[in-house]
């Protein structure tokens, strides 16, 4: 083993990323009266650390505010509030030589493969250019390393001088999945990375996930709406409900004994969706009371307006994340007790 | 028959040749019956959906079959008068929700315009109203500042949603839904279901989603059609392909679904092998290269054979195939020799 010039070791103590009380709000302009009217609190106060090499699941309601967290973390946005610390150095507003630097150990693939690719760019410039921006490696390692991301992501190498408008949605996917993995990052934040791919190649996917944290030690930030999914790649789970997380833990013990409500709500749909014979479309859920407005959000606990257990405590105030054992925080003023009888803390 | 595909076949020019996307597909969709579509990334699935209403250009593409619905046959009216077909008649999610919204536009704008172009006679107010509405409908929250939202101020999700609004605002009498639920979390997706199934209930709509998940399938459609590159390789109603698939494709798809009881990490049945070009497709069985159960004869091309009144496979050993199935996908099998 040759040592590494970077820090490998004395990192291992420390977190490759810590995320505190991360805010990110967007004004609400009015064209009628041309001035702000409000704000759009997306993410309201959200800490987190992850390891070298570990992977952490974002799961949440849709507009919960997850892409927006992953696009501060990478930086694509300064955060209105909260601090960004990512191998030991302060990034919540990095710039420069900094913010570069980030930009090469950080690389996100988007939710949308649509948008994400410049059209007049063919597979293989796509994803040589972060190599060439970053400048790693020469041309023909460049070239090379093209080649084998595209066999690891199940792209056709004959393919590669086509312009990603000819591929379909799943298959642009991958290719955004290459030029991501092309700079050799330390974190990939990944949004919603497989939605819109079939089983066996979201399995090819997720295979490569896994033996590329396995190999290269690389770590995630994994967003996705299938829990099957999140948890085949994740370490550890955080459940975002209106821009907060209100649950985060081992990934096994969270979804085998959710302590929030929402995450008990969550794995309830996932299970009626699953099991055999289907669902009765035409009933309604439980808890699909009013969803709250992130421009209005409701005083005390997000979730209370959803909630069965909610008390007057839960309007009035609001339930910080808490370390109720069993590697498992929750933010809820009531955590549910496990199955197996034994009570919360 | 709402709808009646003949023989569809859809060739992309490209720098690398024809891309033979679509070949020879045949498909009809009766009236309020709601059809699946799953199958291989880029196996043909969009391009169906977007041939239907008319929408690949002769620029871009070679288009050759024929499309009727409701007894005329759309694929061959010019261009205009196709025009008239889409919306009310027939109306479409799109794949890229974001995308195929004006980013320049409040979403609130474009859904009053599309209930307005329907309705020459809706008021102002009465739009809005329905507007609202259908937001709500769709899941919303506030809906009364996100009508003011530009598509890029909402989440995926969110302009899934809007995309859903506008297709079904129209009362259409077919609706093409290529992946409307794929950015949902699963509270939401069953509340979409339960819209699209309503539509169904209540104005007679007939459906096409187009979709990767295996639950949403089986949650909402009357049959199910599996693609593979460019053809359907399997057909039949929903609850029993989905419960007994019989392609060895599909029974593929089902191998390599993580589930949350199995082991954690564990690798993931993915099939081997890359699918097929598409520009120069094998003679064959397309799928005869993955395929475990490949035999010699899987050199020459499998018909959609009708395996009992319903049920249909694109596959020489589909019987086989389930009795393997239990056992294991991976598995190298015998019958090569049996049949050479
Ligand atoms: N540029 C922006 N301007 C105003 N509001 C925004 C902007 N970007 C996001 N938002 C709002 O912030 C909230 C969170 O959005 P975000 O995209 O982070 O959600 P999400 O959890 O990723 O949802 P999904 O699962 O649907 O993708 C939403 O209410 C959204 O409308
Ligand atoms: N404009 C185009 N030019 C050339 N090839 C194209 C074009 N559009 C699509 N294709 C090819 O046609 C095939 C079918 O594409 P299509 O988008 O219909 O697939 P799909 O089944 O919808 O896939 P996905 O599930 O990934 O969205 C793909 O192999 C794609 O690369
Ligand atoms: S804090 Fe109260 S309202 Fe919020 S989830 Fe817990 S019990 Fe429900
Ligand atoms: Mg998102
Ligand atoms: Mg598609």
């Amino acid at each position: 083993m040759t040592p590494t010039t970077d820090n490998t070791l004395p990192v291992a103590a420390t977190p490759l990323l810590k995320v505190e009380d991360l805010e990110m709000k967007f004004p609400l302009h009015s064209a009628l009266l041309r001035r702000t009217i409000g704000w759009i609190q997306a993410v309201r106060g959200v800490s987190f650390s992850i390891s070298p090499g570990e992977s952490l699941g974002i799961v949440g309601e849709s507009g919960c505010g997850k892409s927006t967290l992953a696009e501060t973390v990478v930086r694509l946005t300064t955060p209105t509030g909260g601090s960004i610390v990512f191998n030991g150095r302060d990034v919540t507003a990095a710039a420069g030589g900094d913010l570069r630097r980030l930009r090469r150990d950080v690389q996100m693939v988007f939710q949308d493969p649509f948008q994400s690719l410049n059209p007049r760019m063919t597979v293989r410039q796509l994803i040589r250019e972060p190599m060439q921006v970053h400048r790693i490696g020469t041309v023909e390692e460049q070239q090379s390393r093209v080649a084998e991301l595209c066999d690891a992501v199940g792209i056709d190498r004959r393919l590669i001088d086509r312009r990603p408008t000819t591929f379909s949605g799943g298959q642009r996917q991958r290719i955004a999945i290459a030029r991501a993995l092309a700079p050799k990052p330390k974190l990939l934040v990944l949004d919603e990375p497989v939605s819109a791919l079939d089983t066996s190649v979201q399995a090819q996917i997720l295979n490569l996930l896994n033996e590329l944290r396995a190999r290269m030690g690389i770590s995630y930030i994994f967003i996705g709406h299938d829990l099957a999914v999140v948890r085949q790649v994740c370490d550890r789970i955080g459940v975002m409900y209106l821009g907060k997380l209100v649950e985060l833990g081992e990934s096994e013990t969270l979804l085998e004994a959710p302590r929030h409500p929402y995450t008990q709500t969550l794995l309830s749909a996932v299970k009626a969706l699953e099991a055999d014979g289907s669902i009765d479309l035409t009933e309604n859920l439980p808890s699909s009371g009013e969803v709250p407005s992130p421009k209005n959000p409701p005083s005390g606990c997000g979730f209370r307006t959803r909630c069965a257990y909610a008390t007057d405590e839960c309007a009035s105030d609001s339930p910080e994340l808490l370390d109720i054992g069993s590697l498992q925080e929750v933010a809820c003023h009531f955590p549910l007790k496990l199955t197996d009888g034994s009570s919360r803390k | 028959m709402l709808l009646q595909v003949q023989d569809l076949s859809i060739n992309y020019a490209s720098s690398a040749g024809r891309v033979h996307a679509v070949d020879n597909l045949s498909l009809s969709v009766g009236e309020g019956e709601i059809i699946a579509v799953v199958g291989e990334s880029g196996s043909g699935k969009s391009s169906v959906g977007l041939a239907i209403p008319g929408l690949i250009t002769a620029s871009i593409a070679t288009i050759s079959g024929s499309i009727w619905f409701k007894g005329e046959e759309i694929s061959r009216l010019p261009s205009h008068d196709l025009r008239k077909f889409r919306g009310k008649e027939i109306s479409m999610i799109f794949q890229n929700a974001r995308a195929a919204l004006n980013p320049v536009r409040t979403v609130g704008d474009q859904l009053l315009e599309t209930l307005q172009t329907r309705d020459k006679d809706l008021s102002a107010s009465r739009a809005r109203a329905r507007a609202l509405e259908l937001f709500e409908l769709v899941g919303i929250s506030d809906p009364i500042t996100r009508l003011g939202a530009y598509p890029h101020q909402l989440s995926g999700g969110m302009c899934q949603r809007v995309m859903i609004a506008l297709a079904v605002s129209l009362d259409p009498s077919l609706l093409i839904a290529d992946e409307p639920t794929s950015a949902l979390d699963v509270t939401v997706k069953v509340q979409i279901l339960q819209l699209l199934k309503r539509l169904t209930a209540q104005i007679g709509t007939s459906i096409i989603i187009i979709t990767h998940d295996l639950n949403v399938a089986r949650a909402l459609a009357d049959r199910v059609a599996v693609m593979y590159a460019g053809q359907i390789v399997e057909l039949g109603p929903a609850v029993d392909v989905l419960k007994t698939p019989k392609m060895p494709y599909t029974q593929a798809l089902f191998q390599s679904l993580p589930r949350l009881g199995g082991e954690r990490g564990e690798q993931l049945a993915a099939i081997p092998g890359q699918p097929p070009n598409l520009t120069a497709p094998p003679q064959g069985c397309r799928f005869a290269d993955r395929c475990p159960h490949a035999a010699n004869i899987c050199q020459s091309a499998p018909e959609l054979f009708g395996i009992t009144d319903s049920r249909k496979a694109r596959c020489f050993f589909p019987h086989d195939s389930l009795l393997r199935a239990q056992t294991s996908f991976n598995q190298p099998e015998e019958p090569k020799a049996a049949i050479s």
